[in-house]
């Protein structure tokens, strides 16, 4: 290949062709400096923000564990509110059983006699109202 | 001073930002051409050589000393100017030419082309906007700044044979383009 106009060429151009504000690369290193600070403290920042988000959804997450954790819970395990709701559902469903035996087209004086020991109960409980400590 | 040198004084905490002072002083001028064959815009090329400086901070602790400092600026400063170049056809839905006559136009406002230096370098670079970006990355390491090609190599990270072959045609397109002008 025939490079001898380029070759040519390479020896009459110029190598800094175009114009340039003046003192251009006197300042330029201090420019760069400049923005190699700027660019520091922008990592900063970032890495500032970055930790602050993080720290604001662990606080978070924390919070909501112990505000539901089940010991700290009104209604959850070992609370005195989940033995009341205890007591109350098997009361309500031993109201319920005995309602469904008394609809039943058997005799009741039997059904009374097989169920005497839970209306001794319920009839002692409407005696003596309810008694949370009620040992079940 | 050696390049060596300067990186020696980089490394050191206390001299940090003297050392890496030295180095933009040696390279900033090499680094500025390189990018501004590329982009012609001084502003644009005034922006890409700080990102390129801001990137040699951020890693030049990660420097490999096998290779050479120098291949390894050009490398960087020739990766910002072509994806410059890319992203601004990209972000203006632009198509090449459109890119390119932009870019003639800027050749013809920054050259005073009343001089014959600047003459011959108006019509050359008018000429390279025909070629591919990565094909006028080769031509002007070769043709400008007179790299070897292994330097070339390490630069733009293709073999030797592919640079050859690439220099060549890139030249033969250049000779064309000067001839029927």
């Amino acid at each position: 290949m025939n490079q001898e106009p380029l070759e040519e060429l390479r020896n009459k151009i110029n190598r800094e062709p175009y114009g340039l504000p003046s003192s251009y690369f006197d300042k330029l290193p201090q420019r760069i400096g400049e923005r190699v600070s700027e660019n520091a403290s922008e990592k900063v920042l970032v890495v500032g923000s970055w930790m602050k988000w993080v720290s604001l959804a662990a606080s978070i997450v924390l919070i909501a564990v112990l505000w539901f954790q089940p010991f700290r819970s009104p209604t959850g395990v070992g609370s005195q509110n989940f033995e009341d709701q205890l007591y109350w559902s098997l009361y309500s469903s031993d109201v319920s059983i005995d309602a469904f035996f008394y609809n039943q087209p058997f005799d009741h004086e039997i059904m009374d006699e097989l169920i005497m020991d839970e209306t001794a109960s319920f009839a002692l409980e409407e005696e003596y109202g309810y008694d949370p400590n009620w040992d079940f | 001073m050696e390049d060596h040198e300067i990186l020696k004084i980089f490394q050191q905490d206390e001299t940090r930002h003297y050392g890496f002072n030295l180095l933009v002083r040696k390279y900033q001028q090499k680094l500025y051409w390189l990018i501004r064959r590329m982009v012609i815009d001084h502003d644009e090329t005034d922006d890409l050589v700080q990102e390129v400086f801001i990137k040699v901070w951020n890693n030049l602790d990660k420097f490999r000393e096998d290779a050479k400092l120098y291949t390894w600026l050009y490398r960087i400063a020739t990766n910002e100017a072509l994806t410059h170049l890319q992203k601004k056809k990209k972000r203006f839905f632009l198509p090449i030419h459109d890119v390119n006559a932009e870019l003639e136009n800027k050749i013809s406002a920054n050259l005073d082309v009343s001089m014959d230096e600047d003459k011959i370098e108006a019509r050359l670079q008018k000429a390279l906007l025909r070629l591919p970006e990565k094909q006028r990355a080769v031509f002007q390491l070769r043709f400008y700044e007179d790299m070897p090609y292994e330097e070339m190599a390490e630069v733009t990270g293709t073999s030797v044979g592919a640079l050859k072959a690439s220099y060549h045609h890139a030249a033969k397109k250049v000779e064309e383009f000067l001839k029927s002008d």
